[in-house]
């Protein structure tokens, strides 16, 4: 994808789809959008480090609903891209506890046809404690798997990254950090109670 | 192999023959297996999470220019918006104040209130930032009238900037023009390139440039259009101030 030029939203959404030219579909992104949502931010109670943050949690909270098929398409991707900024960071205010911005700048005016993203935002939590988690595995563990479940790589290919003698080493590797990482979402208890109140565990 | 051994070969589909039913029917029969199931599928989501999260702030990063122009500081913006209704609320009760605003409501204030600098937050790295973003970022109006000038062909992108530094330099005939384009470039191609934007601070620019029948109908359709970035903004500055402007003209 050549970022300089203008590409469509189906153009778009091939490509984080098939995620070949995920990078250089980020890239777009940000040149075409950051600007705005950037600026929505800034305008509404918000620094320069919010807008940042702000708009990097809402682009990977589309690639995800892009790569797991929940975009719709029943708006533009910019309008989308808005109504997600808008949920996170009226989630972020709430946080705060910036009741009265709440209620002045997004409740009584959030725009009737804006697309449903509240569902998106509920994961929100559970993603701030994947991060704060994953940065507690271990650089090692953290590699092992992100070859595997992220890079989609076989045994053999991963050891040509890592310093191990040989498949079956890599195999146990990855055998424990996985166990590790689960023990670890186990002994955090807001991913336990989410996964302790899904409907099939009762 | 124990259970959990049997549920990681599941997940990383390496199962093969009688495994995979043997796997399936644990998970679907026991809850202990099917809550072991859940966390390890919560893992691997874990995993991608950060990853891609790590990956979008990687290139975040890598476009991210270090200067940032600061916008005016939103909570005073925000704390006299709010004594700005209850003066308005004022007005409606003492027909006396309504003769006063009369007198004192104009154009140019009413521009100088809702105009603000637009903030360029982000850029692409430092060897591929074009001269004319360079000098919006540093407030050199003139400069990105003259970058402007000098390019052969030109985004909308390029076109709003110009535009910007117009509005900022007071030559609001150019910036009129600038805008103009934007959207007459967007309505060729089908495009909505900077579109808000360019409407948003076009209807501004009528307003500076005492043309307030034009402002009003971009105000209008900005006010009802729900996804438009800046509804909010020119809802607001369609209350009584406007009126008196319009009454007047």
């Amino acid at each position: 994808m050549n970022v300089d030029k203008m590409y469509s939203d189906a153009d778009l959404l091939a490509a984080i789809r098939t995620g070949d030219t995920l990078d250089e579909a980020i890239r777009y992104i940000y040149q075409h959008y950051a600007d705005t949502i950037s600026s929505f931010v800034m305008n509404n109670s918000g620094n320069v480090h919010d807008a940042q943050d702000i708009f990097q949690e809402t682009v990977v909270t589309f690639i995800e609903t892009v790569q797991k098929d929940k975009f719709r398409g029943e708006s533009s991707i910019k309008t989308f891209l808005v109504a997600i900024a808008r949920n996170i960071w009226l989630n972020e205010l709430k946080r705060r506890e910036s009741a009265d911005y709440r209620e002045e700048v997004y409740e009584k005016n959030r725009p009737d046809t804006e697309p449903d993203v509240s569902y998106l935002i509920t994961e929100r939590e559970k993603k701030q404690q994947f991060r704060e988690l994953l940065s507690k595995l271990g650089e090692n563990c953290r590699k092992i798997l992100t070859l595997f479940y992220y890079e989609n790589m076989s045994m053999k290919e991963m050891l040509a990254h890592l310093p191990y003698e040989n498949e079956q080493v890599v195999r146990n590797k990855k055998y424990k950090c996985l166990q590790q990482l689960t023990g670890m979402l186990k002994a955090n208890p807001a991913i336990a109670k989410m996964i302790q109140s899904k409907p099939f565990n009762k | 192999m124990n259970n959990q051994e049997l549920l990681i070969d599941h997940l990383d589909k390496t199962l093969q023959g009688e495994s995979i039913p043997e796997a399936a029917a644990l998970i679907a029969s026991d809850s202990q297996a099917r809550e072991e199931w859940e966390y390890l599928q919560t893992a691997v989501e874990a995993v991608q999470h950060v990853v891609l999260y790590d990956r979008v702030g990687a290139i975040r990063a890598e476009m991210q220019g270090a200067r940032v122009v600061p916008m005016p500081p939103p909570t005073v913006r925000r704390k006299a918006g709010r004594w700005l209704r209850i003066a308005a609320s004022l007005v409606l009760l003492v027909g006396a104040f309504t003769i006063y605003k009369f007198a004192t409501v104009s154009t140019g204030r009413f521009y100088n209130e809702h105009f603000s600098t637009y903030s360029l937050s982000t850029t692409r790295g430092e060897a591929e930032a074009s001269a004319l973003e360079e000098a919006y970022r540093n407030n050199n109006w003139d400069e990105v009238v003259s970058q402007y000038n000098a390019l052969t062909t030109k985004t909308n992108k390029e076109h709003f900037l110009a535009g910007m530094a117009a509005m900022e330099l007071s030559q609001f005939p150019q910036a009129i023009e600038r805008f103009n384009t934007v959207l007459t470039s967007n309505a060729a191609t089908g495009d909505n390139y900077f579109q808000d934007e360019a409407e948003y601070y076009l209807a501004l620019a009528y307003i500076a440039s005492k043309q307030p029948g034009e402002a009003d109908v971009l105000l209008k359709r900005i006010s009802a259009s729900n996804n438009h970035v800046y509804q909010q903004k020119a809802r607001n500055m369609l209350g009584l101030d406007w009126k008196i402007i319009r009454l007047r003209n």
